[in-house]
């Protein structure tokens, strides 16, 4: 693949695509519009042609791992089964019929749902590292924790109503004036980030490998 | 022309692609900007450093859902995992990277193989580390937690972490004893980030630390550009409260203009 092909092309179309959206939004004129419309959507067509990618992609992997006989073949093997298997069945018998949703419900949902719940006790073992009082910024953040919470708390909202403006004014104050420093600063990186593409000196999303 | 309540909006736009790209100029130009020394890259060496020593992977993961592949977010990715692999090729550290996103992971493919080939290792390359798992999150989170364990990591980094199990994988990379770092300009998960990493990266500096790694004159400067602008934004705000609180709505109207 030549330079051209590689680098300038896609630099080419960025910087056209990204000029023809920003200018749709902020001008009225009906046929800049549409083309951001109709170049938006193109991303779904990607999105589907992904899919058919990554179907492959997984294949090859996993049936690279049988063949070997890799460590843990007999995993590759089952995904193949299980993958092969959820095609057919959607193919002959439909997106609703009873053996499809069997898929789903018993053996998917159950999964999914049992992997869910780990996130519970990974949020305690996070909770207490992050409220560990080590300093002045930890007691804060505690504290803060706290009156959030007890406010949340039926009975304490009934009980002491004094946490509810207090809490109210966490989220709205200084809750919110962080957020926007975060999301201001990370607009105006964004920005950055489109001249740094724009200008071909950010490679790494065409696939070019990083600089040290 | 310029749609209603937008041409504020539009000339700031333009006022800050200016300062951007005068920046970038002065830069490719030669003009050399310092910057303080940010020692969560000095960091990231030493955690690949480890690993080498210790003898235990790297691992990368992008937690950027289907169809946001192409974000800002994961384009600033796309840099750090250039960075990463360019490291784990010189030490001849094994890198194992992953994503739940066809087109994250095609991406990801590119960086990693020519990051290799850049340090004239392209033979230590091996495409079956870098995975695509599953375009769903729990299984995607199930089957990094599984590598996780499995292996023994010894460093972690974990960028645009919006999946639901971003979670799971940053108390996984904890407990198995990983240096880890993380980063996101968005609020989503930046709690669950700030209490499981050893180096966290908010808001601007994801940006900021994707061009500082090139250590090119000409990024740099953008990055001085991007101060600017800020303090431009902040100076805006404060003549914009103070206004206000003198009881004129001027600043606001300007704004909606």
């Amino acid at each position: 693949m030549s330079y051209f092909q590689k680098v300038m092309l896609p630099r080419i179309i960025f910087t056209i695509a990204s000029a023809l959206v920003i200018l749709a939004y902020f001008t009225n004129i009906p046929d800049l519009r549409a083309i951001s419309s109709e170049l938006t959507s193109w991303g779904v067509v990607i999105a589907t042609v992904a899919v058919a990618i990554g179907t492959f992609s997984l294949l090859r992997v996993h049936w690279d791992k049988v063949s070997k006989r890799s460590k843990g073949y007999s995993y590759s093997a089952w995904t193949i089964f299980v993958m092969l298997a959820t095609i057919v069945i959607g193919q002959a018998f439909g997106l609703n019929s009873p053996a499809y949703g069997f898929i789903f419900n018993y053996w998917y949902g159950p999964l999914y749902s049992a992997v869910y719940c780990l996130i519970a006790a990974y949020s305690l073992s996070a909770a207490y590292r992050g409220f560990r009082i080590k300093n002045v910024a930890s007691v804060v953040l505690t504290l803060a924790f706290l009156l959030i919470m007890l406010n949340e708390a039926p009975v304490v909202g009934i009980s002491w109503p004094i946490f509810g403006p207090l809490a109210t004014w966490i989220n709205r104050v200084p809750l919110a004036s962080g957020m926007r420093v975060v999301l201001i600063g990370g607009a105006i990186g964004l920005l950055a980030l489109v001249v740094r593409i724009m200008s071909g000196r950010e490679k790494t999303p065409l696939g070019i490998g990083g600089e040290t | 022309m310029i749609a209603s309540g937008r041409t504020f909006q539009f000339a700031f736009l333009l006022l800050s692609l200016g300062v951007l790209f005068v920046l970038l100029r002065m830069g490719m130009k030669g003009k050399t900007f310092s910057l303080r020394k940010l020692p969560v890259f000095d960091s990231m060496d030493q955690a690949v450093g480890r690993a080498t020593e210790t003898g235990r992977p790297v691992m990368f993961n992008l937690g950027t859902y289907p169809g946001s592949e192409g974000t800002p977010e994961a384009i600033n990715a796309y840099a750090y995992l250039g960075h990463v692999s360019r490291l784990c090729a010189r030490y001849g550290t094994r890198l194992i990277a992953t994503c739940f996103s066809v087109p994250a992971f095609v991406v990801m493919q590119g960086v990693v193989r020519e990051s290799f080939a850049a340090e004239g290792k392209s033979d230590k390359y091996v495409a079956e580390d870098v995975m695509y798992l599953s375009d769903q999150a729990g299984a995607w989170g199930a089957a990094v937690w599984g590598i996780m364990e499995r292996d023994r990591i010894a460093a972690h980094f974990f960028f645009d972490p919006m999946v639901a199990m971003a979670l799971g994988v940053l108390e996984t990379a904890q407990r198995v004893g990983a240096i880890q770092f993380s980063g996101s300009a968005y609020m989503w998960r930046l709690s669950d980030m700030a209490v499981t990493s050893d180096y966290l990266l908010v808001g601007e500096e994801i940006y900021a630390g994707a061009a500082y790694l090139t250590k090119e004159p000409s990024q740099m400067a953008v990055i001085v550009g991007q101060d600017i602008i800020k303090w431009i934004s902040i100076a805006m705000t404060l003549v914009g409260a103070l206004v206000f609180a003198a009881g004129s709505d001027a600043v606001l109207k300007l704004i909606v203009l």
